[in-house]
């Protein structure tokens, strides 16, 4: 053996370049994967984001945010020009020029002003839906967890309400678009022939009629949709809270409810902010459900009027416009390249939206497990 | 010292005679308001309101499953109403006459393509003059369409005479000055491949429209010699089209006669039951208006609708009704026999092999079609002889309709059907291709990270790929839409991948595009279950295999991965779920066509389109009234989908929850 051989050194094998492949193949899948997703990322974002701004001051487009959408009217001149203008500045300039030659006018749908009413839209119905899902998932999953025992009958309450976090959306849609949308109570002077069941009270009736398409319908859907991810999330950060603390608050001569008041919930509300964010992120990107029950295509106005003019039960009442239904909208469109600006805007403003929710909610649930280590 | 301390541990002492009137502390519990019975403390207030809460979350979800059901289940005696009513009344005979019928249209469109196309072939540039000399026409029809409906309003006589004249005179002046550049200007707005015509073509289309103007606008001659050259010179071609054309005839006459008699008797029976319907409500309503003593008004109005209803119950004799149908039926059997031995001899008298080959393909199709429909005609044959108007239709029945029916086709005005099958093998055939695509790649990618990948490589990928299972699924169809389906269609027309069964693809939405976008969807579940399950190995094992001289891949590969298949299984089978309850996606992106996928195409079934049970449910939601048949077959559906995905989740539930323990 000469010195200046290696005994040691590994002798490279058909094997080893085996393993390297195999392990190269796993590591192309999982790269590709993510390449994908910036590739549908990118190719979304390098589309949308022009929509986003403009060539002059100040920059930004706000009329692509404080708008909502118009109709685009598409015409040629006489020598063969293409013209475009939103529906209202057209009569205007109409007006100004009646001699203009107009040649094959036409008109694209939602191909103009912005997505305000959509985005005010889905702004009420996930506050509302958050506000009826947190207030009943967080107590239920506080009975759960700290009132009630470990008995079988909880424990299949518990597994039923996980399997029903994986049942498909469209079947929540069908559920809320029958009972909410036909079937809720409601306090009429006139019964409509299609209710289910009226009885008299006083001089109206209290009408199983439903509420219609309407803001109420729709939060209460997405409400009943992420109740059992709430809980679940809720549940489990309660868990997390170590049972000395409980035990300690016990010791010290407090009741049930102070114990939980004090020394339970506290601990437990980061973990509770973060399943709201995750209920917020899974409610604002759902379609299925507020497309039968919440929206409608064709608002002018912007739901706060409704609340100035006609009073609290019609602004509750009202159908509203929401961006992702507005996005299936613009997707259904004929192809032309006039309507496109507004489609990518309006997805990559969809995108940015949600994803930043899920970045808020990775990052909260990053945060609460560093920073919660009993 | 210890007396010290003792000195200071003074107990003070109780004096004993002192009488106590405090009772024993009790252990039960604080002391709250006592009302009727129950104690109600602060405590007990909270505890109620939150159980409360809890009950209600469960009842809500209750709730859902006692709702579908009810629902959904008073489909199926509905549905076995419109079914024996079809069959009484003739229209489940009329349905299988036009199954023969929509075999031959089937067999007559191929053909007519093959003759077009041999024509293009042979006289490409006549057949486009003639094509582009016909748009040119429809496109005058259009720009004077206002002049030409003033015309036609006039009454006949010398102001009509006169008009007549300026009109004509009008279109000769647009028409003659008109150059070749505009009249391609005006004609790329209707034909979009304007630019595959040729330019002799272009040229003798100008000659004509520069001939229709000289010509007074009417249509020169010159257009209707071409016509007659090429069907002479087309032959035999032409002659065997001809006889196929006309050996379907009696069929349609058939398919005719029987449609106009059964749908009149299926209008009358359904008009009689909503009338009973309506009679029996408006009683009830009677009875509790005498019970309420309503108004005299009130009572009168219902009891004159009463009579109205009454009234327009229409008595009619089913047994009278069909005794026609089976009168017309009785020549079926000849019809149909002359037909199948026409098709065959015009078959013969056509070449085997054409000079162009698309056409011969063509013909080779059409004659496939014709196997087909002589084995269609024959199965029908036995059940039309064996068809009797008054078999009863049970529930059962109409339970196996749903489930097994193979057309769902809603707002018809013939027959509205029920069938689950297309539904079902869309939904079964997107989930599945889209699993072919996600199950290596997130299988992969979970063995990647939990095995070979370092500690910090591994906290970056993992939330990357969680990040994923955020993104919309309208976001994921709009870029399906707008994006991928046209870089799918070119890449399928591109020779490289000629190979590939399938490609070309014709249909631009279809079961390809759905299950790529799916794909994407699926693998971040499928990836973050598979890791756990990979991570709840014992890591004994890896040590062991590791000891023993294994490499990392081998220990991955043949020792970590089948110890957790069983959660990997969970993992697939929780994907499967997620995808076949996904709708936006498969709304936007499959296509829309509520039919079974020819599955005889093999691996190019996934270029066509297809609906599945969720997108039918967001597609006819707008359509429905409610509580009619329709909305109950689409609760019907989510009832299927209910218990599709409730199962799949119970069942890994069960077994993930096993292997964590």
């Amino acid at each position: 053996m000469t010195a200046s051989e290696n005994p040691f050194k590994a002798k490279r094998s058909w094997t080893q370049f085996r393993g390297k492949l195999g392990v190269g193949t796993f590591g192309a899948a999982t790269y590709f994967i993510l390449f994908c997703a910036v590739l549908i990322f990118g190719q979304i974002a390098y589309k949308g984001l022009p929509t986003f701004f403009k060539s002059e001051a100040p920059y930004v487009n706000t009329e692509f945010f404080t708008s909502n959408p118009e109709i685009l009217r598409v015409w040629h001149d006489a020598e063969g020009n293409k013209f475009s203008m939103p529906d209202k500045d057209f009569d205007i300039w109409r007006e100004k020029n009646p001699d203009a030659v107009i040649l094959d006018p036409h008109a694209l749908n939602y191909s103009a002003g912005g997505i305000a009413g959509p985005l005010v839209g889905t702004a009420l119905l996930v506050f509302f839906c958050m506000i009826i899902a947190l207030s009943i998932g967080i107590s239920a999953a506080i009975y759960l967890s700290e009132y009630c025992g470990k008995g079988r009958i909880m424990s299949l309450i518990r597994l039923s309400i996980l399997n029903l976090a994986g049942v498909p959306s469209i079947v929540f849609a069908l559920f809320g678009w029958g009972i909410f949308c036909h079937a809720a109570p409601v306090i009429v002077d006139h019964v409509d022939e299609r209710s289910l069941f009226a009885f008299s009270i006083g001089s109206s009736y209290l009408s199983f009629q439903g509420w219609g398409t309407s803001l109420l319908a729709g939060s209460c859907t997405l409400a009943i949709m992420v109740l059992p991810v709430i809980i679940t999330a809720c549940e489990e950060s309660l868990r997390a809270v170590p049972g000395g603390f409980r035990e300690a608050s016990f010791a010290l001569g407090s009741s049930q409810w102070q114990t939980i008041r004090k020394a339970v919930l506290p601990y437990a509300l980061p973990g509770i902010l973060t399943a709201t964010v995750l209920g917020i992120t899974r409610v604002a990107g759902e379609t299925a459900p507020i497309m039968l029950t919440a929206t409608s295509t064709d608002k002018t106005d912007m739901p706060m009027q409704a609340l100035q003019n006609e009073g609290v039960w019609a602004f509750f009442t009202q159908s509203v416009q929401a961006l992702p239904f507005h996005i299936y909208t613009l997707a259904k469109l004929p192809d032309d390249p006039l309507s496109k600006p507004m489609q990518n805007g309006a997805t990559f403003a969809f995108l940015l939206l949600v994803m930043g929710f899920a970045f808020i909610s990775i990052v909260l649930r990053n945060r609460v497990r560093k920073k919660l280590k009993w | 010292m210890l007396r010290f301390r003792l000195l200071y541990l003074q107990i003070p002492a109780v004096p004993a005679d002192k009488p106590t009137n405090k009772p024993a502390p009790s252990f039960k519990g604080k002391r709250g308001l006592r009302l009727m019975g129950l104690n109600i403390t602060t405590d007990g207030v909270v505890k109620g309101f939150f159980g409360g809460n809890a009950y209600l979350a469960i009842l809500a979800l209750l709730f859902i499953c006692v709702f579908l059901l009810k629902s959904g289940l008073g489909f199926v005696p509905g549905y076995r109403v419109e079914l024996s009513e079809a069959r009484v009344s003739g229209i489940e005979l009329t349905n299988r006459v036009r199954y023969e019928l929509t075999g031959y249209k089937a067999l007559l469109a191929r053909v007519n393509q093959a003759f077009i196309a041999e024509k293009r072939y042979l006289f490409s540039d006549e057949e486009s003059a003639i094509y582009l000399y016909e748009e040119f026409e429809a496109l005058i029809d259009d720009e004077f369409e206002e002049d030409i409906e003033q015309y036609v309003d006039l009454d006949d006589g010398a102001e009509k005479e006169a008009a007549s004249v300026k009109l004509r005179a009008d279109i000769a002046t647009a028409c003659s000055t008109i150059s070749e550049k505009q009249l391609l200007l005006s004609l790329a707005r209707r034909l979009p491949d304007l630019k595959k015509i040729s330019p002799e073509a272009r040229q003798q289309a100008l000659t004509l429209a520069q001939e229709y103007a000289l010509n007074d606008a009417e249509t020169p001659d010159a257009v209707a010699a071409i016509s007659t050259r090429i069907s002479q010179e087309m032959g035999t071609f032409n002659t065997a089209i001809q006889r196929i054309k006309s050996a379907g005839k009696p069929l349609s006459q058939l398919e005719a006669t029987l449609t106009r008699q059964t749908e009149e008797t299926d209008r009358i029976l359904k008009l009689n039951r909503q009338t009973s319907g309506s009679i029996l409500a408006l009683e009830e309503g009677l009875k509790k208006a005498h019970k309420r003593d309503e108004p005299s008004e009130t009572i009168t109005a219902i009891e004159d609708r009463l009579k109205k209803s009454r009234g327009s119950f229409i008595e009619i004799d089913t047994e009278a009704l069909i005794q026609p149908v089976y009168q017309a039926i009785q020549n079926h059997d000849l019809i149909v026999d002359t037909l199948v031995s026409e098709l065959a001899a015009a078959f013969d008298t056509l070449p085997s092999e054409f000079e162009n080959k698309q056409v011969t393909a063509t013909i080779n199709e059409a004659r496939q079609l014709n196997g087909e429909l002589a084995v269609i005609i024959a199965k029908q044959k036995e059940n039309i002889n064996a068809w009797r108007h008054d078999k009863d239709v049970n529930l059962s029945n109409a339970l196996t309709a749903f489930f097994f029916g193979s057309e769902w086709q809603t707002g018809s005005p013939w027959q509205n059907v029920y069938g689950l099958m297309p539904l079902f093998t869309g939904s079964l055939l997107v989930a599945s291709v889209s699993l072919l695509f996600a199950v290596p790649l997130a299988i992969g990618a979970a063995l990647y990270v939990n095995q070979f990948a370092h500690k910090r490589e591994a906290a970056l990928i993992k939330p990357g790929i969680e990040f994923i299972q955020a993104i919309p699924s309208v976001v994921l169809g709009l870029f399906g839409v707008l994006v991928l389906a046209g870089l799918l269609k070119e890449w399928s027309h591109s020779p490289l991948l000629s190979w590939i069964p399938g490609f070309p693809i014709t249909e631009r939405l279809n079961v390809l595009l759905a299950a790529l976008l799916l794909a994407f969807m699926a693998a971040p579940t499928i990836f973050t279950l598979a890791e756990d399950a990979l991570n709840n190995v014992p890591k004994a094992f890896t040590e062991a295999s590791l000891a023993m001289g294994a490499t990392k891949l081998q220990t991955a590969i043949k020792v970590v991965l089948p110890a957790s298949i069983s959660g990997i299984i969970a993992a697939i089978m929780l994907g499967f779920g997620r995808v076949v309850g996904e709708t936006m996606v498969v709304l936007m992106v499959a296509g829309n066509k509520a039919k079974i996928p020819e599955f005889s195409e093999g691996l190019g079934v996934v270029g066509q389109p297809v609906h599945t049970m969720t997108s039918i449910i967001a597609q006819e939601y707008g359509e429905v009234t409610e509580g009619s048949l329709h909305w109950q077959a689409l609760f019907m559906v989510g009832l299927v989908l209910f218990t599709i995905s409730l199962v799949i989740n119970s069942t890994c539930q069960r077994v993930l929850n096993r292997k964590t323990r």
